[in-house]
């Protein structure tokens, strides 16, 4: 090559490298097989999830053209992340996602694997409109997901397990904004009961809260498989089991449950002093004790089915039947 | 090539070697064009669960880069495996996937075929731990899924079919702490004539707890759930085209709300000092909708009955039958 051929050809990768740098596509891919030199198109993918947002547009697409581990990502931008059922994150760093910005952020068909050692699988840092659909959340240290700032968060048709340390958490709510939350169709598995977990957790902040979950199994919590330090919470068609407590409200927090089974936990219903507990619908079987006197408020419809210990006072309980 | 070079070769290859088999990584990959006696990464992968179970570190994860059928695994380790949706297994006279450790395993998006030729079990957790079965096809095998020992199973989202006759859909030795929880899966053990069994709670040790959800078993010759132990909760679900709906027998405890048995030649059985609790069911086209077994049956005022209720009348509370 001539010298003259080299400056010439330096002069373009310099041009091209500035030309990526400085525009952003709407649509980016990454590949197992990319490189984040690529400019993330679908003819010439990225390598990671990082790599592919520098490159792609606010409010903006990044899919997974083929199978591949696609590596931690910081979002500060509305965006949508992809896997499409194929790609992974396996990653020992402290946070694998981190949802800083507050803007509209999707991730789906994604696995997430935090190998025991990262400690949280999502962070939002700032709420914003965060959801999460047909992700696989496993191997975490501490919390699967949490939400902190205004905001609301929608999981679905996902699976949070194997929180590997005491004190850990599925589901994390700060409570300390307005917070909406959504879940159906998920699964959070905090087992062993030997850990000390929490399945779905809003903390007593400042508020206001407001979750809605529905179709929603939560099992293995040796803490809670729900509790609800502030706001209001409603289930429906969901199955709360194996655990220490079934569901806690707690500081004046509210949980409606209808039409769930509450089953097989050592205190199936609790509510602590100046909190209150609606019970419509359910199945409550074989729980040691099924609702425990924790000086909070439980009301009932009379159309629950009972097993087991009920500590409340007689006049609270409209059910006539255990069974 | 000089001599000199052919000796540092060999040497590179015998160092390449050695530290394959001494060093392990946390995400391996198989790939249908892969071989075991790469590294298993993703720019090299390998050709089989196996093999790439060998160089995972423990708790780590093995995922299909593209289809293949990836054989049988023994699994003595904490793991992910992820077909990715593109993974298969076949086998014969083997298990599909066989836990010999109480570890922490999850098995997801992965299509398990014992080709229906005497291939043993699904997945057999043979010394419990937990397990994860998600988004798996697991067909033409003896027992679907056998889990023993303490621990945790959970099946989800799942199809588990074509079971050889005498075996069971998913089987629980109830030896020990085992907590079960099974949602959003369909069980098929038809024929009928294959006497299988859908759902099998075996005369364990215990303690044994299951709770299921949103799932369908039918075609079952036994039982479409049989449980001879411990505490087994139902809701939201369809027992359905099989000899029994729901057997509780040898003190084992039942609870069916918000389902419906229908289709069956007994809906509902229970056996001396068993109990099943019925609330807000279904139970229709059932020959014989409750039969008395001996056992106590358990109704809320809110179940649907239609067919013979041959329980004593005082232990039922609905006053309808349709």
């Amino acid at each position: 090559m001539k010298i003259r051929d080299i400056v010439l050809t330096s002069v373009a990768v310099l041009f091209f490298t500035a030309s990526i740098s400085a525009s952003t596509i709407a649509h980016t891919w990454v590949s197992g097989s990319g490189s984040d030199a690529n400019a993330c198109t679908f003819a010439s993918p990225c390598a990671t999830f990082a790599g592919a947002l520098a490159k792609t547009s606010a409010g903006g697409l990044i899919t997974a053209k083929d199978a591949g581990d696609f590596g931690t990502v910081n979002i500060s931008q509305s965006v949508t992340i992809d896997g499409s059922n194929l790609g992974s994150i396996t990653s020992t760093s402290t946070i694998i996602i981190i949802i800083t910005g507050t803007g509209n952020v999707t991730l789906q068909n994604l696995t997430i694997n935090g190998l025991g050692t990262a400690t949280d699988g999502i962070d939002v840092t700032s709420g914003g409109i965060v959801t999460v659909d047909n992700c696989r959340i496993m191997n975490i240290k501490t919390i699967g997901i949490s939400l902190a700032g205004t905001g609301n968060l929608t999981v679905e048709n996902s699976r949070i397990e194997s929180l590997s340390e005491t004190n850990a958490y599925g589901i994390y709510v700060d409570s300390n904004a307005a917070e909406n939350v959504v879940v159906r169709d998920t699964v959070i598995d905090a087992s062993p009961i030997s850990a000390i977990n929490f399945g779905f957790y809003v903390d007593s902040g400042t508020g206001p809260v407001q979750a809605s979950l529905q179709n929603v199994t939560i099992m293995g919590a040796g803490g809670y498989a729900v509790y609800s330090g502030g706001g209001v919470t409603e289930f429906t068609s969901s199955v709360f089991t194996q655990s220490n407590y079934g569901v806690v409200a707690e500081n004046g927090s509210t949980i409606s449950v209808a039409s769930s089974l509450i089953t097989a936990n050592t205190t199936g219903v609790c509510s602590e002093a100046s909190s209150k507990i609606r019970l419509d619908n359910n199945d409550i079987y074989d729980n040691t004790t099924a609702i425990d006197n924790c000086g909070g408020i439980v009301k009932t419809s009379g159309t629950n089915k009972v097993s087991g210990t009920i500590a409340i006072p007689a006049a609270d309980i409209s059910e006539s039947v255990t069974f | 090539m000089k001599i000199r070079n052919i000796v540092l070769a060999s040497a590179a290859v015998l160092f390449c070697t050695a530290s394959i088999s001494a060093t392990t990584i946390a995400h391996t990959w198989v790939s249908g064009s892969g071989s075991d006696s790469n590294a298993c990464t993703f720019a090299s992968p390998c050709l089989t669960f196996a093999g790439a179970l060998a160089k995972t570190s423990a708790g780590g994860m093995i995922t299909a880069k593209d289809a293949g059928d990836f054989g049988a695994v023994t699994i003595t380790q904490s793991v992910t495996i992820d077909g990715n949706n593109l993974g298969s297994i076949t086998f014969t006279s083997v298990d599909g996937i066989l836990i010999t450790a109480s570890a922490n395993v999850t098995v997801q998006n992965l299509t398990i075929n014992g080709l229906g030729s005497g291939g043993d079990y699904g997945i057999y957790a043979e010394s419990g731990g937990i397990l994860i079965v998600d988004n798996c096809r697991i067909m033409n095998i003896n027992e679907g899924i056998y889990f023993a020992g303490a621990g945790n199973l959970t099946v989800e989202n799942s199809r588990i079919e074509s079971i050889i006759g005498g075996y069971d859909g998913i089987f629980l030795s109830a030896n020990g702490a085992e907590n079960v929880v099974v949602r959003n899966t369909v069980i098929d053990a038809s024929p009928v004539s294959a006497g299988n069994s859908g759902f099998y709670v075996s005369s364990g040790t215990g303690p044994f707890q299951a709770s299921l959800q949103n799932v369908t078993i039918m075609g079952a010759g036994a039982h479409a759930v049989l449980a001879n132990s411990g505490t087994t909760q139902i809701t939201g679900s369809v027992l359905t085209q099989s000899n029994y709906g729901v057997l509780a027998t040898n003190g084992a405890m039942i609870s069916v709300a918000s389902s419906l048995i229908t289709a069956n030649t007994t809906g509902v059985c229970s056996n001396a000092s068993s109990k099943i609790r019925l609330d807000n069911n279904d139970i229709y086209d059932n020959p014989t909708a409750i039969g008395n077994c001996g056992g106590i049956v358990k109704t809320s005022t809110t179940n649907k009955v239609s067919g013979t209720i041959a329980i004593p009348a005082s232990d039922v509370s609905e006053s309808v039958t349709f």
